[in-house]
């Protein structure tokens, strides 16, 4: 893996950690201002830069943490807010919202950098390794359980890293939030 | 003022939903994905009200609506109106429709603010994952022939 593409990994879970911090200090209805904003200021910059606007700071993001060649510069970004609001509006439940956003985070996180540099391709997506599922489900129980008791944050990583290992072609930063909330609404949060 | 604008757009709604979308068939970049995003939200934010069950702020007064509260559809389907218009000129002001009308469902007593909220997270996230899926599978032939991402 490409210093430029940890380097992106480490800014998702940085923001992941951050939004976990403004939950966690600040509670629920600050965290949800906090993306409501980030999700309308970014929109905002970001169709301002489509249309040809230039910026020192946007520009200087962009290009330390986004894939060169992509249709819609900071897409991924606004995917991650965008799957994180839905996750702390549609949760209902702050707790949980905050064991889900380490899943997206660290769990998603690790399972690229580990991933990638893995021996053991899954059967049904070869694109993918049994180490990156692995370090998904590792990361995800560890920081989801901080949050959530450990037989849940278990559960719910073990099928949220088959869900973000199958080529679903969704992206995985909408994937993990919609999934994670669809599970509880069906199953309730398990003691 | 505030009271008059939530009212005018209540009584409207339609009406605008009618013109914003000839003009977004017009204006907007992904004409396909905007027309599935909105019908989708159209299915799923009415559903959603179902299962969350929460009641509205104004429930018990007589021009209370009788659906749930949670998440606005009104909400729900101006933010589609506002993702889908990323990209051109016209997005500063379906940006600003979109939280006029959600601030109009709260002024109007029909909504609490967290789920005029709910109903913005909701319309991103539809609209995000049909243009996810509509621009990891334009390679695809059945997007090709579909045309999915003009």
């Amino acid at each position: 893996m490409s210093a430029f593409e940890t380097k992106r990994q480490a800014a998702h879970m940085a923001f992941g950690a951050l939004l976990v911090g403004i939950g966690v200090l600040f509670g629920e209805n600050a965290l949800v201002a906090f993306l409501f904003a980030c999700l309308v200021g970014g929109l905002a910059l970001l169709n301002w830069h489509r249309l040809g606007g230039r910026n020192k700071l946007v520009n200087g993001i962009l290009d330390s943490f986004e894939r060169r060649f992509i249709e819609f510069p900071g897409k991924g970004a606004l995917m991650y807010v965008v799957g994180a609001l839905f996750l702390v509006t549609f949760s209902q439940n702050l707790q949980f919202a905050l064991a889900m956003i380490c899943a997206l985070a660290f769990g998603d996180g690790f399972a690229t950098i580990i991933g990638v540099r893995g021996m053991h391709p899954l059967a049904w997506n070869k694109s993918k390794s049994a180490e990156g599922l692995a370090a998904f489900i590792v990361a995800s129980v560890a920081s989801a359980s901080l949050f959530v008791p450990f037989n849940t944050a278990l559960f719910f990583s073990v099928i949220l890293a088959v869900v973000e290992a199958i080529d679903f072609p969704v992206d995985d930063n909408l994937l993990i939030p919609a999934v994670a909330v669809l599970l509880k609404l069906g199953v309730g949060v398990p003691a | 003022m505030l009271w008059d604008v939530s009212q005018w757009i209540d009584q409207y709604y339609y009406v605008l939903l009618a013109c914003f979308t000839i003009a977004g068939l017009f204006w907007f970049r992904h004409k396909k994905v905007f027309i599935i995003a909105l019908l989708l939200t159209a299915l799923i934010a009415p559903t959603a009200k179902q299962v969350f069950a929460e009641d509205r702020p104004c429930v018990g007064l007589g021009t209370c609506p009788v659906s749930e509260g949670f998440p606005s559809v009104h909400a729900a389907s101006a933010m589609v109106f506002a993702f889908a218009a990323i990209g051109s000129t016209a997005f500063p002001f379906f940006m600003i429709v979109a939280l006029v009308i959600g601030g109009s469902r709260v002024a109007f007593g029909v909504h609490t603010v967290p789920q005029v909220i709910a109903g913005f997270a909701l319309g991103a996230l539809i609209y995000c994952v049909v243009w996810s899926m509509a621009y990891k599978l334009k390679d695809e032939e059945v997007a090709v022939r579909h045309g999915l991402m003009d």
